[in-house]
């Protein structure tokens, strides 16, 4: 077990180049520049846009340029925004909570939701119930969150005037969780009708694939009651699928999910994204980008993690 | 008669697909006493297997029982509620499978396992179940049964997996054990050392086996009677020593011819020409007349019925009167 953790880990650090450069060629293979901004201003003269650019390093080569970002961010420091002067990290750091907190909650719900469907599904299949929850499933992949979120803002917030269209907390400068809770509906619900959607899919299928196998049969002919057997049988053995269907919903749930967060205002990541690309704030763009790629390294050694605990024949590989 | 532990009588099961339903087993009657250790010999898709399930009643969703009854100790298990399914199942009636690789749920310890059922049906703490399932992994030869209730069934051989399911089948002391071709997934010594483990059990213990096959040499060893199926039903049905002396079906003879002999000098092995017709394509006389040697004109017809022949119970035109 110590040495999967260990040769995990190693692997881990190879992966972590790769992302740096990839970041760092797509950022600067980019159209625009981050000089681009200070032409806005009306009164720039040439020589002072030159200033800058000798300023900010871009006049060197730039594999020298790539060599001294990714020197700072071994130290830990993305560097400073263009836009608002702040050290990128503070800013990914204070974005961070209001994204986990909509992400996290959705797909918990949708966990919630999902899993029991799908195993009744494929306990029942083609039954009114498998078709109602395949149906269910279908539209709710199919439909997209901007779509969804401009219905459910429509009938709850407009028409039914129950929940708030959009934002974190209201305007008062009072936080409490009740409030949190309100405002939190809405775009968590959207989040999760996608991820229902996929998750029942997949619980549905593999769980029909492990009810046929020969040990549900063994177990069974033991005379134990059908429910323990879907429990304790045939659940983790499905759950392997399972939690490769959630790990692949890692980089959402830490990069946020940015068309949901720019509907409904919320202050996370995926907002802060769209606007740093618009103002081509470049620290800002490639620390996210950086962020989320590594948060998606680690989620995947977790998820690795996680396989071995549920199947032994991992674990001794 | 109040020897008589399981009766079987005139059982059908059909199977329905969308397009069709097919009869899988037909008509089939038999009994089994008390100790008593009977084999089930057929070609796949004969149906042993299905009448073994029926048994349990454990056929699935679109496997169902048509006709007949089935009963054990004196009662109808056809008329039994669920609950009181799982109260035979593996505590009365208990079942090992042909292929142990895939038998036992791979991401549970064998301990676990052997536990999980020992505790379905006898109420006692984890201790004295845990010192249980070590006494049962001890009774069917596992070595260091301490340390391989901590292993996971693929850590284990076929031979080893085999053993498990055997211990898991007894370890409630059932009365009846029905074992589904136990030595058919194994290699050659394994196969052997299975069916010896399978003849100490029968002296051992109590239990009545019911043991299907295709393998007429693993039956010859233990069974006291013998049933040949055919095509989901009986073809012939009578005591081992009889079987074996004087075989009366042709395809029973088939079967015995077919079993490579080394004290005979023989270039070509025998074997029964064709397949099992398809149960979707049931044949409107005998079932087994367009492989057999003996055919006559009536056979292609008119079905045969079983006959009594001397203690035998055979279904053949050739014996009937």
């Amino acid at each position: 077990m110590g040495k999967y953790v260990i040769k995990r880990l190693l692997i881990a650090i190879p992966t972590f180049f790769g992302i740096t450069v990839l970041v760092y060629i797509v950022s600067s293979l980019a159209p625009g520049s981050p000089l681009d901004l200070l032409l806005q201003d009306p009164f720039i003269t040439a020589a002072e846009i030159e200033r800058k650019r000798i300023e900010y390093g871009l006049d060197q080569h730039v594999i020298i340029q790539y060599i001294r970002w990714l020197g700072e961010l071994l130290q830990g420091n993305l560097g400073f925004s263009y836009r608002t002067h702040l050290p990128v990290w503070g800013m990914i750091v204070e974005r961070l909570g209001p994204t986990l907190v909509l992400t996290f909650s959705a797909t918990i719900f949708s966990v919630l939701v999902a899993v029991p469907l799908g195993i009744m599904a494929a306990y029942k299949p083609y039954s009114l119930w498998d078709y109602a929850s395949s149906g269910l499933s279908f539209i709710g992949s199919a439909t997209p969150n901007f779509f969804a979120g401009l219905i459910l803002i429509y009938f709850f917030a407009v028409r039914l005037n129950i929940l708030p269209i959009g934002g974190m907390y209201d305007t008062s400068g009072i936080r409490t969780l009740p409030m949190l809770v309100k405002h939190l509906i809405l775009p968590a619900a959207v989040l999760s009708i996608q991820q229902v959607g996929r998750l029942i899919r997949q619980t549905r299928g593999s769980m029909l694939e492990v009810l046929s196998e020969d040990y549900i049969r063994t177990a069974r002919a033991t005379g134990l009651r059908e429910n323990l057997v879907l429990v304790r049988h045939a659940l983790r053995n499905a759950l392997i699928p399972i939690v490769t269907e959630l790990g692949l919903m890692i980089p959402f749930l830490i990069g946020g999910a940015v068309v949901t967060e720019q509907i409904f205002g919320w202050p996370g990541l995926g907002s802060l994204m769209v606007l740093s690309i618009t103002q081509r704030d470049y620290p800002v763009i490639m620390g996210i980008t950086v962020f989320v790629a590594v948060a998606v390294l680690i989620g995947n050694i977790v998820t690795d993690l996680i396989y071995s605990a549920i199947d032994p024949r991992i674990r001794n590989r | 008669m109040a020897n008589t532990l399981l009766e079987v009588n005139n059982l059908q099961v059909q199977f329905s697909t969308i397009d069709s339903t097919v009869t899988a087993v037909d008509g089939v009657s038999f009994s089994v006493n008390k100790g008593e250790t009977l084999g089930v010999v057929g070609e796949s898709g004969c149906g042993k297997s299905v009448t073994s399930m029926a048994i349990l009643r454990l056929l699935g969703k679109t496997g169902k029982i048509t006709q007949g009854e089935i009963l054990f100790e004196g009662q109808d298990i056809l008329k039994k509620s669920e609950s009181d399914m799982c109260q035979i199942r593996g505590k009365e009636i208990a079942m090992i499978f042909q292929d142990s690789m895939t038998g036992l749920n791979p991401v549970m310890t064998i301990g676990k396992q052997l536990i999980g059922t020992i505790t379905v049906h006898e109420k006692m703490n984890k201790k004295t179940a845990e010192k249980k399932a070590i006494d049962m992994l001890k009774k069917v030869g596992i070595p260091s049964p301490e340390q391989r209730m901590n292993e996971y069934p693929h850590q284990l051989s076929g031979g080893m997996r085999q053993r498990v399911m055997i211990a898991m089948a007894l370890s409630c002391n059932p009365s009846l054990l029905i074992a589904d071709e136990p030595t058919t997934a194994l290699d050659v010594t394994i196969q052997a050392q299975i069916i010896e483990l399978m003849k100490d059990l029968k002296k051992t213990s109590e239990a009545a086996i019911i043991i299907i096959t295709h393998d007429l040499g693993v039956v010859a060893e233990m069974a006291d009677r013998i049933m040949v199926m055919y095509s989901g039903q009986v073809v012939e049905y009578a005591d081992a020593r009889s079987i074996f002396i004087n075989p009366l079906h042709p395809y029973t003879r088939g079967l015995l011819s077919s079993i490579p002999r080394l004290d005979k000098d023989v270039d070509v092995l025998y074997a029964i020409k064709g397949s099992v017709p398809s149960l979707q394509n049931v044949p409107k006389g005998c079932r087994f007349c367009e492989r057999c040697q003996d055919a006559m004109e009536i056979c292609k017809n008119k079905p045969p019925v079983l006959c009594t022949v001397g203690d035998c119970s055979v279904r053949c035109w050739k014996y009937t009167k």
